[in-house]
């Protein structure tokens, strides 16, 4: 009995965090290019409904409603289950990420490491669709994709170790506690060099502009995902931009504090914003993250290959080993 | 004495040049241009355009350069400031008055005004008055008008009388008055007409076929020669750059610069036949008749069939029962190949020689009936001897070469049936019924030489005013005579006797025997074989195979035809047609289909017409020329070498297997250089038919010579619409009770029909002129054969 | 924590050296000034970039909503070929072939003929409007003002209508003759 209620709950509660998400993925396409479109001097898509405000329905219709095409020689079976491959991680790691205190599907006391394996799990999806197109741009993209995710995994790695040094902790509900007091407590500025290479390192492992050379759509068409139509093409699009949110919800629970608020420890303020939950303080910090990231791509051109490979194993992995021994020295100091 | 040359500069380059030169030709020859209209190197120079204006030292004004002989130490300038002043104000003047329709008109792009205008007019005109309009003169089918154009460069008028031969064409008023006309409301007459239309600097004369058709620009030229006489003019066809939707068609016909054969010109017969090529008899699919109707069927079909039922009668061992007829218009590489296949399959019976009557001296020429002496040479011969032909029409370049000697002071002698319009100043002519032309000749020969075995002076003769003239002549010329026998000759009854003695006379004389032949390439068909006696490069055939004639008097069951008509291109069109009919198989590989032939012929295969593939001709001198194909052949249509290629092919016969024409090309120039052409003929007994009976005389006019020209609407126009008549000399008529107008009944053989007959002095006494050829005549028998009037209605 | 004393001295000399080549690297490697390896390691560029794109993002925007609105046009916008005709009905063309000798793209095909009023008229004028460039040259090359090319830039054509025959550049020129006539109005003290 307590199990099937047990099971109920779990299963109401995972759709209490997926609806919404993919919700937000819908209007976070939406968003993605009004935003681009604003930063271009120009309004973004304003025709369905009011300013647009239908677009991402119209465009998952039209997507529902296109021909699944299995390209002649692809291995059908992996060409198949790839783009789920790539779905079911992204959503899975949600399970771990806490909306407030308490507010979580699973409090996993791994949580950090779980997300970490959840989140590279989505390469296997992207190489897998490469290899099974059998087209030499999806196979030269999966490639790409594959090494970039490999190279910035590290460094993404070594970011979160010095949080998890820092908070003592791999329960995330935890490592946000931990960053109570007020702002200053808050791990992004002591650990600013391990915030901007976790950022950096979150951008490239979305493969989102100005890393996004597995996709660069102007040397190899759309790299891993050019010979998917319809469905299979909105589960890939489903899954980069959950992950694009999971980041950036990352981001903010590990270096901005989660759901604490700003202004704790702010003698007037304090008080006066206290009737704000948690979770909007959350989802303030998260929205100004994704709103980086379409910033990001409105901003920069694409990184050279040999450049990012550059960046990621002689820049980043040497700033974040060199910061763990500072932090390692600063917390046997009692800095931290 | 031969003068010396004398120092001149232009533009301050030291020149030589010839005392009496203008200074014209003095710059064209060293590449210095000076701008002209009315000047044209081939014509009589007339200094009206002032175009050519140029400052010349120590002369107080500008001269016109082609009205200024060379004197020694003459500085002229074609690039200085007066010069320039000049030409501006000469090119303002002849702007004044001449419209701005370059848009329409046919000549702009390739105008000389108009580059002239570009080139050294000035910028703006002052002129702003009304311009003038003239009114257009109908000049025929042939050359279309536009007056207001004129530019009065009088080039026209020149051409007309010093190339043509007749001052037809006019300047009429004055000043701004003047205009360019007809003297007679007759339009513009002549073999040589159309030229004037290069001639024009601007498009006041037009090609009237191909009036708004295209522009010059659009055009691709491809090199050719003329298809239609021995002489072998050069030319160039036009046809659209972009073939690529119905522009595979050729829109017109220029001549191409040979000083050895046609210097600028072509006839109007080369000019305009083209029209006939895009008629709607064109063959285009292969056809078999079956059980009496017509069927359209494939390539394959059709060669599988002529190809089995000649398999059929190698195996019978009738091969000796094909007869094989090709056009004496058809290239060497046809003639060739078609040749080699008719041997191959074992029958000897092949000829071109259909419009030929008499045989028996086919042995005499070593090589084939030919121009022993290049064309270009003749401007200087002394005395010139036309007998049987009308070679203004049929050879107009050959003609224009001999007008071009009467005009240097030579003296021509015709003896002719029919008095042709030369258009030139003849020393003399003998007007003589074709009966009766042999013993002339005989007459003739005794006269000059005294130690002949056979024949005698004639008492007819004897006192005869024109025969002394012609002696008197004859002795007078001292060994420089041409004697040539035209194309008429070649269709004599009596030709062989009548080569004979004038081989004698050659001989006697000194000088040279000139033979002309009806047909492009005669000469080619000779020397590749296409003729009965001789294989191919003059070799003996294996045995003496039927002539022409005897193919169709022995009536065989198999008939192998090439570009021929049976109606119009057989000297005895009843005799072949119906032969034709009686044949159990008639192929005729053919560009055109006619209703006659669709009655024949049991498979037609379409073959490409000439302008569709390439090839050569050998022309009457003996000189090999290669022309390019210049269209894509229509339908299904293929070149006739590689049609008898295939055929080859499917009898499993090696020897025709050349890849590409021009390989058959190089294997003739090799085996063809350095032949001599001359004949040698033993004196025949003369005997002389009897006067009482009346020969037909009838040769092809020049538009209705081959298949192309009949289909040229243009040029049919040009045909006198009293052709279809029988013509009779008045004295004679009387003597038979026909009077003008008459309605006679004529009888050839058993073949019998109606004619309007006309009173002609200009027939010879004794025979009746009848077209052959025409639409209306083909019923009736030989061109040359006896004819009697059976009934005369009034 | 319970560390020994051993390995936390080891530690830190570990870390000072490792700090000490992170220095040197960046001193000697990309080969910078002081100033420029600050500005590379606060990400100085970076930044400018952003703030570019996020002054943009706040400013007017430029976009025209087309059906509803239009971008002003000129009198000598090249659109839409047409062929014209004079008040009186005629077609200008005289079949001059200039604008299909001067086409660049060869876009034009032209046949003509002598028409039953002794005029030279085409019996054939087809633009290949896949080929057309909008050039103008054909307009300019026109002797009679026939082929113009109209502001008209609001058309769609397909592989079925890509070739304009005749008819259709004359009713197109038909339809658009008011806009024409006034657009060359306009432009006429310049031609």
């Amino acid at each position: 009995m307590g199990e099937i209620y047990f099971f109920i709950v779990t299963v109401l509660k995972s759709l209490l965090v997926i609806l919404p998400l993919l919700g937000a993925v819908a209007y976070y396409t939406l968003l993605e290019r009004k935003v681009i479109g604003y930063m271009q001097a120009r309004v973004g898509p304003n025709r369905t409904g009011a300013r647009g405000i239908g677009q991402p329905i119209a465009d998952a219709l039209k997507l529902l409603f296109k021909e699944l095409l299995l390209p002649a020689k692809s291995n059908k079976f992996i060409f198949v289950i790839a783009p789920i491959l790539s779905l079911a991680p992204a959503i899975s790691a949600w399970a771990v990420v806490p909306f407030a205190d308490g507010w979580v599907v699973a409090d996993a006391n791994a949580g950090v490491l779980y997300l970490f394996a959840m989140t590279s799990l989505g390469a296997y999806g992207i190489l897998m669709a490469g290899w099974a197109s059998n087209s030499r741009y999806a196979f030269l993209g999966a490639m790409r994709s594959a090494a970039q995710v490999i190279s910035y995994e590290i460094a993404m790695g070594f970011a979160l170790v010095g949080v998890l040094m820092a908070a003592g902790s791999m329960n995330i509900s935890t490592i946000v506690n931990a960053q109570s007091g007020n702002i200053f407590h808050w791990y992004f500025l002591p650990l600013l060099p391990m915030f901007v290479v976790y950022w950096i390192s979150a951008v490239a492992e979305t493969n989102r502009a100005p890393f996004d050379v597995a996709e660069g759509e102007s040397e190899i068409v759309a790299g891993f995902h050019v010979e998917y139509s319809g469905m299979g093409f909105a589960l890939f699009f489903l899954a980069e931009y959950a992950n694009m949110i999971l980041v950036s919800i990352l981001a903010a629970l590990l270096f901005l504090g989660g759901w604490l608020s700003p202004f704790e420890g702010v003698p007037v303020l304090e008080g006066l914003l206290e009737f704000i939950p948690g979770v909007i303080w959350l989802l303030l910090k998260t929205g100004f993250f994704s709103f980086l990231l379409l910033w990001l791509r409105a901003t920069f051109p694409r990184y050279r290959y040999d450049q990012l490979m550059q960046l990621g194993w002689k820049v980043l992995i040497p700033v974040t080993i060199f910061w763990i021994f500072v932090e390692g020295v600063l917390i046997l100091g009692g800095v931290i | 004495m031969k003068k010396e040359n004398i120092d001149i500069e232009i533009d301050g380059i030291k020149l030589s040049a010839k005392p009496g030169e203008m200074l014209i030709q003095v710059a064209d020859r060293e590449g210095i241009y000076i701008p002209r209209f009315c000047y044209h190197k081939k014509l009589k120079i007339a200094a009206n355009c002032r175009m050519c204006l140029v400052e010349v030292e120590n002369s107080p004004k500008t001269l016109p350069a082609c009205a200024t002989p060379v004197t020694p130490g003459m500085k002229a300038f074609t690039k200085s400031k007066a010069t320039v002043k000049s030409q501006q104000a000469v090119m303002e003047f002849l702007l004044v008055n001449h419209p701005l329709d370059c848009p329409i008109c046919d000549q702009g792009g390739e105008c000389e005004l108009q580059d002239v205008a570009v080139s050294h007019g000035a910028d703006r005109s002052r002129f702003d008055s009304e311009k003038r309009v003239v009114s257009d003169e109908d000049l025929g089918s042939l050359v279309g008008t536009e007056m207001t154009r004129c530019i009065h460069c009088t080039r026209c008028i020149r051409f007309c009388e010093d190339i043509g031969g007749q001052k037809q064409l006019g300047a009429f008023g004055r000043g701004g008055d003047m205009n360019i006309g007809t003297y007679l409301e007759r339009g513009l007459q002549g073999e040589l007409s159309g030229n004037v239309i290069d001639l024009c600097p601007v498009g006041a004369l037009t090609s009237k076929p191909f009036k708004y058709t295209g522009r010059s620009w659009e055009f691709q030229q491809h090199l050719s020669v003329s298809p239609h006489d021995c002489v072998g003019s050069n030319m160039y066809f036009h046809s659209f750059a972009d073939s690529s939707d119905n522009g595979s068609k050729i829109m017109r016909v220029l001549p191409r610069e040979n000083e050895d054969i046609n210097e600028i010109w072509i006839s109007d017969r080369d000019r305009f036949s083209y029209a006939g090529l895009n008629s709607t008899d064109r063959a285009h699919s292969p056809m078999l008749k079956q059980n009496g109707k017509w069927k359209n069927v494939s390539w394959q079909t059709a060669l599988n069939y002529v190809a089995d039922s000649l398999k059929a009668i190698m195996d019978a061992k009738k091969t000796d029962q094909i007869g094989a007829l090709i056009s004496a218009n058809s290239s060497c590489e046809e003639l060739f190949l078609f040749q080699k296949l008719i041997r191959a399959i074992g029958s000897n019976n092949i000829d071109h020689r259909v419009t030929v009557n008499d045989f028996t001296d086919e042995g005499s020429f070593t090589t084939f009936p030919a121009m022993v002496k290049p064309i270009a040479t003749f401007a200087n011969s002394k005395l010139i001897i036309l007998i049987g032909s009308n070679a203004r029409e049929e050879q107009p370049l050959l003609f224009h070469k001999i007008r071009q000697a009467v005009q240097n002071g030579s003296s021509l002698f015709v003896i002719n049936s029919y008095d042709y319009d030369f258009a030139c100043s003849l020393s003399g002519k003998k007007i003589i019924s074709s009966s009766e032309m042999l013993e002339f000749l005989v007459s003739v020969n005794h006269m000059l030489a005294t130690n002949l075995s056979v024949g005698d002076i004639s008492s007819q003769y004897a006192q005869d005013p024109e025969i002394l003239d012609l002696v008197a002549k004859l002795k007078a010329a001292n060994g420089s005579v041409e004697i040539i026998a035209g194309e008429q000759l070649e269709s004599h009854i009596d030709a062989a006797k009548i080569r004979s003695w004038l081989y004698q006379l050659k001989v006697t004389l000194g000088g040279n025997l000139h033979h002309l032949t009806k047909g492009a390439n005669a000469a080619g068909a000779w020397l590749t074989g296409a003729v009965s006696h001789r294989s191919e490069f003059m070799m003996p055939a294996s045995k003496k195979g039927l002539n022409a004639l005897e193919m169709l008097q022995e009536k065989l069951p198999v008939y192998f035809m090439h570009g021929q008509e049976a109606e119009y291109d057989f000297v005895d069109p009843n005799l072949a047609i119906d032969a034709l009919k009686d044949a159990d198989l008639v192929i005729s590989s053919t560009s055109f289909v006619s209703d006659s032939m669709l009655d024949y012929a049991d498979v037609i295969l379409p073959t490409a017409a000439f302008s569709e593939f390439s090839g050569s001709f050998i022309n009457c001198e003996g000189k090999l020329q290669r022309f390019n194909a210049a269209v894509m052949p229509p339908g299904e249509a293929k070149p006739a070498w590689k049609v008898y290629k295939v055929i080859a092919n499917l009898l499993g016969i090696e020897e025709l297997n050349y890849s590409h024409c021009s390989e058959i090309t190089s294997i003739l120039e090799s085996s063809l250089a350095n032949v001599s052409h001359d004949g040698f003929w033993d004196l025949i007994e003369p005997s002389y038919s009897d006067k009482s009976e009346i020969s037909r005389i009838g040769h092809w006019p020049s538009v209705r010579a081959d298949a192309t020209v009949r289909r040229s609407e243009p040029l049919q126009k040009t045909l006198d619409e009293n052709i279809a008549c029988a013509r009779i000399n008045p004295k004679y008529a009387v003597e038979l009770n026909i009077i003008d107008g008459a309605k006679v009944a004529l009888q050839q053989g058993d073949v019998q029909a109606k004619y309007i007959c006309l009173h002609d002095d200009k027939v010879a006494y004794g025979n009746i002129y009848l077209s052959t050829g025409l639409d209306g005549n083909n019923n009736l028998g030989n061109a040359y054969g006896k004819i009697t009037v059976v009934g005369v209605e009034s | 924590m319970q560390l020994s004393q051993d390995f936390i001295i080891s530690f830190v000399i570990l870390s000072l050296l490792f700090f000490v080549a992170m220095i040197l690297w960046f001193l000697l490697a990309p080969r910078l000034g002081f100033k420029d390896l600050i500005k590379r390691f606060v990400l100085w560029d970076i930044l400018c970039g952003l703030k570019i794109t996020g002054i943009e993002f706040f400013k007017r925007k430029k976009t025209v909503q087309f059906p509803e609105e239009f971008t002003p046009k000129s009198a000598r916008f090249r659109g839409l070929l047409a062929l014209r005709r004079y008040p009186n009905g005629e077609e200008r063309c005289i079949a001059c072939k200039l604008c299909e000798a001067v086409c660049p793209a060869l876009a034009i095909k032209i046949e003509s003929e002598v028409r039953s009023d002794e005029t030279r008229r085409t019996t054939r004028f087809d633009i290949d409007a896949f080929k057309c460039i909008h050039c103008g040259l054909c307009e300019q090359a026109c002797p009679v003002d026939s082929i113009v090319l109209t502001d008209e830039s609001n058309y769609t054509l397909d592989r079925k209508t890509q070739i304009m025959d005749k008819e259709t550049l004359l009713a197109i020129g038909d339809y658009c003759e008011d806009k024409i006539a006034s657009n060359r109005a306009e432009d006429d003290d310049y031609r």
